[in-house]
C-alpha cells in the first residue's frame, strides 16, 4: 500500500437503467486533502460520492481505502461518514443526542461519550446549543450540527454532499473559510461534492472536473482557471470569451478579427482549427482607438459593486465579448449604452482549445 | 373581506355537518337524559338513572370485552400494516399508487358482503376447514367461526388497510436521508429501525391505531354475523337497546358513552398529527 493514497477509486462504473453516472472513472486521493468533486447537476459526482460511502454499488471497478478493498463492505462498517445534502438530522433528537448517535453505535456511554459531544460541540462553536432540538435551528447551525455529527467518529474520510448549498451568500463564504480551518484542525481527508466552481476553488486543494461520468480535468484550482483543458472545463470554470480560428504559421487567425498569438500556440499543429479562450477580467478596455485594439459597440454593462461587467460588440464579426473592469478603472465611471470602445488582450492571456 | 370569503366557502359544509351530525348528536345526548317509556317510547322527565345503568357491571363487562376485542383487533392490524406500509413507502414513487389502489380495493365492495364473504371461508364446511382435512392438517373441522376470533379476523380485515393508510403517509414522508444518516453513522438495520423509524412514525402508528380502535369498537354488523349473539360488543348493545329492547334513552346514554371516547381519542390523534406537522422541518 502506497501511504500517499488513502482513497483509490480504479475503473468505476454505474449504471441507472440507460443512463450511465460513472463511467470508468479513477482516482487516487491522498491523505490529509481537502479534494473537491466539481461538475454540473447528472455529471455523475453524487453517485461517485455514494459509492465511496457504500449505498450504491459500482457495476464495475473497485474502492479501496487505506489498503483494504471496500467491495462488499456495508456503508456502516466503514471508517467513511457523510455529511448529507439535505443534513439529514434526526428531528425527534436534540443536537448532544444528534451528535453523539455515532459514538452511540460503536458503544461510547456515559461520561466519555459526553466529554467528545462537547469536543464535537466545541470545534463547530455550538456549544450553548446542545439541548434544542433541529427544527428550532437556523439553517447556518443545522449544517454546523451535520458536521460535527459527521466527524465525532473520526472518520478516515469524510464525504461532504454539497455542504454549503442551503445557505444564502454570506453564511457561505463565512463557513468556506470555516470548513478549511476545520479540515486542517482535524487532519481528515473532505471530499467535498459541488456544482459551484467558487466553492470548490476556494475551498479545496485538489479539483476533479467531472462531465458525463468521467473525469474531464484534474488539478489544483489555479490549474482548472487558468489552463483549461478543454470548452466544457474553460466554460463551466468562471466566465470565458471564446474565439473559433485556426493556427498558421505566425499566430492564430481569427476570421474577421486578424491574427492574434496565444500562450500554448507551439504547442498545436498548424491549420488545426481551434477556439481561443480569453478570460472577462484578461481584456482591456480603451475609450480611444489604438493599434491592433478592435473597436466595438457597448451593448450592455452590469454593476457588481468591486466589478463592472460590459458586454461589447465586435464591430467586424459580430460577435460578443465580455469584459470585468475592476472599480478602479477609468472607464467604470462613464460607460453607457451604445458607446464606442476598443479592446484588447495580452497574447500570453489568451489560450487554445483544441475543442 | 377575506373573512366573508372564507365564511361562504366552509358554510355548505358546516352547513351540512351541523344538521346531519351535531344535531342529531345532540339530540342523542339529550335523550340520554330521560325515562323510558311504558311502551318504548320517551317520558320527557329528566333522570341520570341511564349513566348509572351503563356501568353496571352486566353492561360494564360487556364494555370492557368490546375494548379487548378492538384493542386485540389494533394491535394485529398493526403488526400486519407496519411491514406493508414500510414496503409500500420504499417502492419507487410511480409503483407507490397501484399498491395504494390495490390496498384499498376491498371498499369498492360492500362491507356487509365481505362480513359474509368470511363466514363462508371460517364455517365447519368452509374453504379453511375442508383446506386443512383435505391437506390432512387436521382430521375434525376446527371452530373458526362464532367466537372472539373469528370477529377479531372480520375486523383486522376490514380496519387493516386504514392503518395501512396511516402508517404509509407516515413513514412515506420519512425520505430514506434519515435511514441513510443512520446507517452512515455505523447502525446496523434493526438499530436504524428502533432508533431513527419507529420514533419518528409513532404519530402515524397513534393515527392508524386509533382509526383501527375507534372502528372497531362501534361496530356491530362483524359481531352480529361473526361472533353470534352471546358475544355481543357494544356496538350490538346500542343497535338492541334501540331496536329489540325499545330502551331509547338508555340506547342514547351507551351511544354518548361511546361517542365521547370517540371523540377523545380523535381529538387526541387530531393533536398529534399537528404536533407532527410542527416538529416536521
Amino acid at each position: 500500500m502506497d501511504a500517499n493514497v488513502l482513497l483509490e477509486i480504479n475503473g468505476i462504473s454505474k449504471s441507472f437503467g440507460a443512463i450511465t453516472a460513472v463511467d470508468d472513472l479513477t482516482l487516487r486521493i491522498a491523505p490529509g486533502e481537502f479534494f473537491a468533486l466539481l461538475g454540473p447537476s447528472g455529471c455523475g459526482k453524487t453517485t461517485l460520492l455514494r459509492m465511496i460511502a457504500g449505498f450504491e454499488t459500482p457495476d464495475r471497478g473497485q474502492i479501496r481505502l487505506a489498503g483494504s478493498d471496500m467491495t462488499g463492505i456495508k456503508p456502516n462498517r466503514r471508517p467513511i461518514n457523510l455529511m448529507f445534502q439535505s443534513y439529514a438530522l434526526f428531528p425527534h433528537m436534540t443536537v448532544a443526542g444528534n451528535i453523539g448517535y455515532g459514538l452511540e453505535m460503536e458503544g461510547v456511554r456515559g461520561p466519555g461519550l459526553k466529554r467528545r459531544v462537547g469536543e464535537a460541540l466545541e470545534l463547530v462553536q455550538l456549544g450553548a446549543l446542545a439541548d434544542r432540538k433541529p427544527h428550532r435551528l437556523s439553517g447556518g447551525q443545522r449544517q454546523r450540527v451535520a458536521l460535527a455529527r459527521a466527524l465525532i467518529k473520526r472518520p478516515k474520510l469524510l464525504l461532504l454532499d454539497e455542504p454549503l448549498g442551503a445557505l444564502d451568500r454570506k453564511l457561505r463564504e463565512q463557513m468556506q473559510i470555516e470548513l478549511k480551518r476545520i479540515q486542517r484542525d482535524t487532519g481528515i481527508t473532505f471530499i467535498v461534492v459541488t456544482h459551484d466552481q467558487e466553492e470548490a476553488l476556494t475551498m479545496a486543494d485538489r479539483i476533479a472536473l467531472l462531465g458525463q461520468g468521467r473525469i474531464v480535468q484534474l488539478g489544483r484550482p489555479r490549474e482548472l482557471y487558468e489552463a483549461p483543458v478543454n470548452r466544457f472545463a474553460a466554460d463551466f470554470i468562471g466566465m470565458m470569451n471564446f474565439l473559433p480560428g485556426k493556427v498558421t504559421a505566425d499566430g492564430v487567425a481569427l476570421p474577421g478579427l486578424g491574427v492574434f498569438q496565444a500562450s500554448n500556440r507551439s504547442d498545436l499543429p498548424q491549420g488545426v482549427e481551434v477556439v481561443m479562450a480569453i478570460r472577462p477580467e484578461r481584456l482591456r478596455l480603451y475609450a480611444e482607438a489604438r493599434a491592433a485594439a478592435l473597436p466595438g459597440a457597448v451593448e450592455g454593462t452590469a454593476y457588481l459593486g468591486q466589478d463592472l461587467i460590459v458586454h461589447l460588440r465586435l464591430d467586424a464579426t459580430g460577435q460578443m465579448l465580455i469584459a470585468r473592469l475592476t472599480a478602479g478603472h477609468d472607464l467604470t465611471r462613464d460607460i453607457t449604452t451604445g458607446q464606442r470602445l476598443w479592446c484588447d488582450w495580452p497574447g500570453a492571456q489568451a489560450r487554445l482549445l483544441a475543442d | 373581506m377575506v373573512l366573508s370569503r372564507r365564511a361562504v366557502m366552509l358554510a355548505p359544509g358546516l352547513g351540512w355537518l351541523a344538521l346531519l351530525l351535531v344535531i342529531p348528536c345532540g339530540i342523542i345526548f339529550v335523550h340520554s337524559f330521560f325515562e323510558r317509556g311504558i311502551y318504548g317510547g320517551i317520558d320527557y322527565v329528566f333522570t341520570l338513572e341511564n349513566y348509572r345503568r351503563a356501568i353496571d357491571p352486566l353492561y360494564l363487562r360487556i364494555f370492557l370485552a368490546s375494548v379487548r376485542i378492538a384493542l386485540t383487533a389494533t394491535a394485529i392490524a398493526l403488526l400486519l400494516g407496519y411491514p406493508a406500509a414500510y414496503f409500500i413507502a420504499l417502492q419507487a414513487k410511480r409503483r407507490q399508487m397501484p399498491l395504494l389502489i390495490l390496498i384499498m380495493l376491498p371498499f369498492w365492495s360492500n362491507y356487509l358482503i365481505r362480513t359474509y364473504a368470511w363466514i363462508v371461508l371460517l364455517n365447519r364446511e368452509g374453504l379453511i376447514n375442508r383446506g386443512l382435512i383435505d391437506l390432512g392438517v387436521i382430521d375434525t373441522p376446527l371452530s373458526l367461526l362464532y367466537n372472539d376470533f373469528a370477529v377479531i379476523t372480520g375486523l383486522v380485515y376490514g380496519y387493516v388497510p386504514f392503518m395501512i393508510l396511516a402508517l404509509y403517509s407516515s413513514i412515506s414522508k420519512l425520505g430514506p436521508d434519515l435511514r441513510e444518516a443512520s446507517t452512515d453513522l455505523g447502525a446496523g438495520a434493526w438499530r436504524t429501525f428502533l432508533r431513527i423509524t419507529l420514533p419518528l412514525t409513532l404519530p402515524g402508528i397513534a393515527a392508524g391505531c386509533i382509526f383501527v380502535f375507534v372502528l372497531s369498537i362501534g361496530n356491530f354488523v362483524t359481531p352480529d354475523l361473526l361472533g353470534g349473539k352471546q358475544r355481543a360488543m357494544l356496538g350490538n348493545l346500542i343497535y338492541g337497546q334501540f331496536l329489540t329492547a325499545r330502551d331509547w334513552p338508555f340506547g342514547a346514554a351507551l351511544a354518548f358513552i361511546l361517542i365521547a371516547i370517540m371523540m377523545l381519542l380523535l381529538s387526541a390523534q387530531a393533536w398529534l398529527v399537528n404536533r407532527e406537522r410542527e416538529i416536521a422541518p
